[in-house]
């Protein structure tokens, strides 16, 4: 089967700084490959470059067999582009939104119309085609970002950061709608720093840290690279003196991250490691506000890749 | 190219502008305001001419004792009319020092002083001298007074001299009868005109002729409306080019524009066509209102071929400002800063560029500025061929000149709108 993206050995600088550093992937027909990274990590870029906007330093894009650079126009037919900035005209009804990015694609009045109120109907924003897009809801908006990206039928679909600051009602009616294009075969790449979105959609994810994508696997196979070990997340009210003296003295710890006024333990013996850890916090007078055991995310995947956390 | 994006584009763009009501008020409101303010200010009617008040003080005392006195003087002064509106206000005053004080206080325009011995020489026939202080308040007001003085006196002088002439012809011819009999009635005429050619040696007489259309209220808000339209060009032709440039980066919608089948040709043609319509909107705001509400003359006939050139002309004055617009958004980023850009660029040249403000009354150097302008050029021809009713024929060199300079100038601005898009994408 052949590849609808194919992505070879890219690598983009700005002023000398460089972005992308030699990122290869291939994305296939009804496949969704989830881009997991922190902001900065060069996920937009990726995405921009595949989208035509930008031009790479080097290496090679190719869309349903076109080469982005060569063959731009021909490629942008072929894809929607959902960027993680709203890009609605505020000063414009929802269905004249719809329109206007319909008469970029020389889509003809009629279809046009007849392609958005399906597409507004499907992502469930029909009632609202005579609203002017300033007056929406957040969630709205963002479905609204999406359905503009759907007008031209594309095959592929760039989704940067789709759900970014919608609250998780929204973001799980956002979710649904991208699982049902998935269903109709169409290939998606979606760039979040949001693990539990690229873990409940993703066929594939490649965790992407400054520039590089550090590892493309299945989120299963890359959940099995953190090994056979649970995370325990301890909160603290209060932090205990000498915090890392006191988790070093803990055997059953392979690994720990601290961060604000949590922390995660890596261990493969939790019952050993619990009841350890918590007499050593009240020994030296930290107060615990919540203990959580559980298996291993693609975040913690991040956090053993990269020795820091997605945000 | 595609036409369809294009059209979209504009499309948005016109929806866009409609429904923001500071745009709306630039556009509609703003020309109907200013044209009724010129309107009201520069043809309202007859203006009424300047009245000096003007303080006298009698020093000389032989008044009573000749028939040729200060007080005739005065009394012709105060009777001195123009368009039935005396324009000499006369106070007398009793001493010199009362009427400087009310002169320096701002209360008197000017102060004439007659000294002891101005009647007696007045009537012996002498040089007889008065004394005369004017305000210095005000630089043109002060010449203005003094131009009005210098008027009177001199008028007054030519009368006095006639009257003199004619005391000193009448007892001459006495004697030249005596001594040319019949002669007398060849000679007394030519002797009679000589006197009064030694008082009177030069007589100049003024007439004001305005240029013919603009002679009439009508044709004045014609100029008006036109220079009304240009001033709307040059705000809307200005913050438009540069808001093409700037307002997609703003709103974070350029790299999804261009992640669509188009180029930024299709975005630069789009955004021209929609400030274009912003501009048609005001043109006919501004001619319906100067025409049909002030009565202001236009000549326009749709089926003279020549008037279209009137069409042509706009668009490249519309096209320029666009242009001068896209060169500018080299100094802007936002549409904030694209308005006080475009203001600090637009309110002197709305004022110094012979747009609303006639270039016959700016100074020399302002005018030479105005004559270049091809915005000013472009709106000379128009006023030519639309309210002077001027041949088009005799306006090819401006035509000429103004196709060249937008063409120069909206090619500089693609150049710069290629630049600034691609600094903008690699951000």
């Amino acid at each position: 089967m052949k590849p609808v993206v194919r992505v070879v050995d890219l690598i983009k600088e700005y002023n000398g700084v460089k972005a992308l550093k030699g990122v290869s992937l291939e994305v296939y027909e009804g496949e969704i490959l989830g881009l997991l990274g922190p902001n900065g990590a060069g996920k937009s870029t990726l995405m921009n470059i595949i989208a035509g906007v930008i031009k790479p330093t080097s290496g090679k894009v190719e869309v349903l067999g076109y080469d982005v650079l060569k063959d731009r126009e021909k490629v942008a037919l072929k894809i929607g582009y959902c960027p993680q900035e709203t890009v609605l005209y505020d000063n414009l009804t929802v269905m004249e939104n719809m329109m206007f990015y319909a008469g970029l694609y020389d889509i003809p009045g009629g279809e046009a119309k007849k392609r958005a109120k399906r597409i507004l109907e499907y992502l469930g924003l029909s009632g609202v085609e005579k609203t002017l897009a300033k007056r929406l809801s957040g969630g709205m908006k963002r479905r609204l970002n999406l359905a503009v990206a759907l007008l031209n039928d594309p095959e592929l679909l760039l989704l940067d950061e789709p759900t970014v600051g919608l609250d998780p009602n929204v973001r799980r009616s956002v979710w649904n709608a991208i699982k049902r294009l998935k269903e109709e075969d169409k290939a998606i790449i979606l760039a979040t720093h949001y693990m539990e979105e690229a873990d409940e959609l993703s066929d594939k994810v490649a965790i992407m840290n400054e520039g590089q994508i550090v590892a493309l696997d299945t989120p299963e196979a890359l959940k099995k690279m953190v090994g056979p070990l649970a995370a325990i997340e301890l909160e603290f009210s209060k932090l205990p003196e000498n915090l890392d003296k006191v988790l070093g003295r803990v055997d059953v710890v392979e690994k720990y991250i601290l961060k604000n006024e949590k922390v995660v333990l890596y261990t493969k013996d939790p019952d050993t490691a619990l009841p350890q850890v918590v007499s050593l916090v009240i020994e030296n007078r930290g107060k615990l506000a919540r203990i959580d055991v559980r298996e291993p995310t693609l975040e913690d995947v991040f956090v053993k890749l990269t020795g820091r956390g997605l945000e | 190219m595609k036409l369809r994006a294009i059209l979209s584009i504009a499309k948005k763009g016109v929806l866009d502008t409609l429904r923001d009501p500071a745009a709306v008020f630039w556009i509609v409101v703003f020309p109907i305001f200013w044209l009724a303010l010129m309107s009201a200010l520069w043809a309202g009617g007859s203006s009424k001419p300047l009245i000096l008040e003007v303080g006298v003080v009698y020093e000389d005392t032989g008044i009573s004792k000749y028939p040729l006195n200060a007080t005739l003087m005065v009394n012709i002064m105060s009777k001195i009319e123009v368009n039935t509106t005396k324009i000499f206000e006369v106070k007398v005053f009793n001493s010199t020092e009362n009427a400087l004080n009310k002169l320096k206080a701002g209360e008197l325009d000017a102060v004439i002083v007659f000294p002891e011995g101005f009647s007696q020489n007045m009537t012996y026939g002498f040089t007889t001298r008065a004394k005369i202080y004017v305000s210095a308040a005000d630089i043109q007001k002060k010449q203005i007074i003094e131009a009005m003085l210098s008027s009177f006196i001199v008028e007054f002088s030519k009368h006095l001299a006639l009257v003199r002439a004619q005391i000193f012809y009448n007892k001459a011819a006495v004697i030249i009868n005596r001594f040319t009999g019949n002669m007398s009635s060849y000679i007394l005429p030519l002797i009679k005109e000589f006197i009064k050619g030694l008082a009177v040696p030069l007589e100049a007489e003024f007439n004001e002729v305005s240029p013919k259309s603009i002679a009439t209220r009508a044709g004045i808000i014609g100029w008006y409306t036109i220079g009304m339209i240009g001033v709307e060009y040059l705000f809307i032709g200005i913050i438009g080019g540069i808001v093409i440039v700037v307002e997609e980066r703003e709103k974070k919608t350029l790299k999804r524009l261009l992640a669509a089948p188009i180029t930024p040709w299709d975005l630069l043609i789009g955004g021209t066509l929609a400030v274009l319509f912003s501009e048609l909107i005001s043109t006919v705001t501004c001619t319906a209102f100067g025409t049909l509400v002030l009565g202001g003359k236009i000549y326009w006939n749709p089926l003279n071929p020549s008037h279209w050139l009137l069409v042509y002309i706009m668009l490249l004055v519309a096209l320029m400002t666009i242009g001068i617009g896209l060169i500018l958004s080299l100094g802007a980023k936002t549409v904030k800063s694209a308005n006080v850009l475009a203001s600090m660029v637009t309110f002197p040249l709305m004022f110094l560029a012979g747009i609303i403000i006639p270039k016959w009354i700016l100074p020399s150097y302002m005018r030479t500025i105005a004559d270049a302008f091809p915005v000013t050029v472009g709106l000379d021809v128009v006023r030519q061929i639309a309210v002077f009713n001027k041949p088009v024929e005799a306006l090819a060199l401006q035509t000429v000149y103004l196709t060249l300079t937008t063409t120069a100038t909206y090619v500089a601005g693609i150049y710069i709108y290629k630049h600034r898009l691609n600094k903008f994408i690699e951000e």
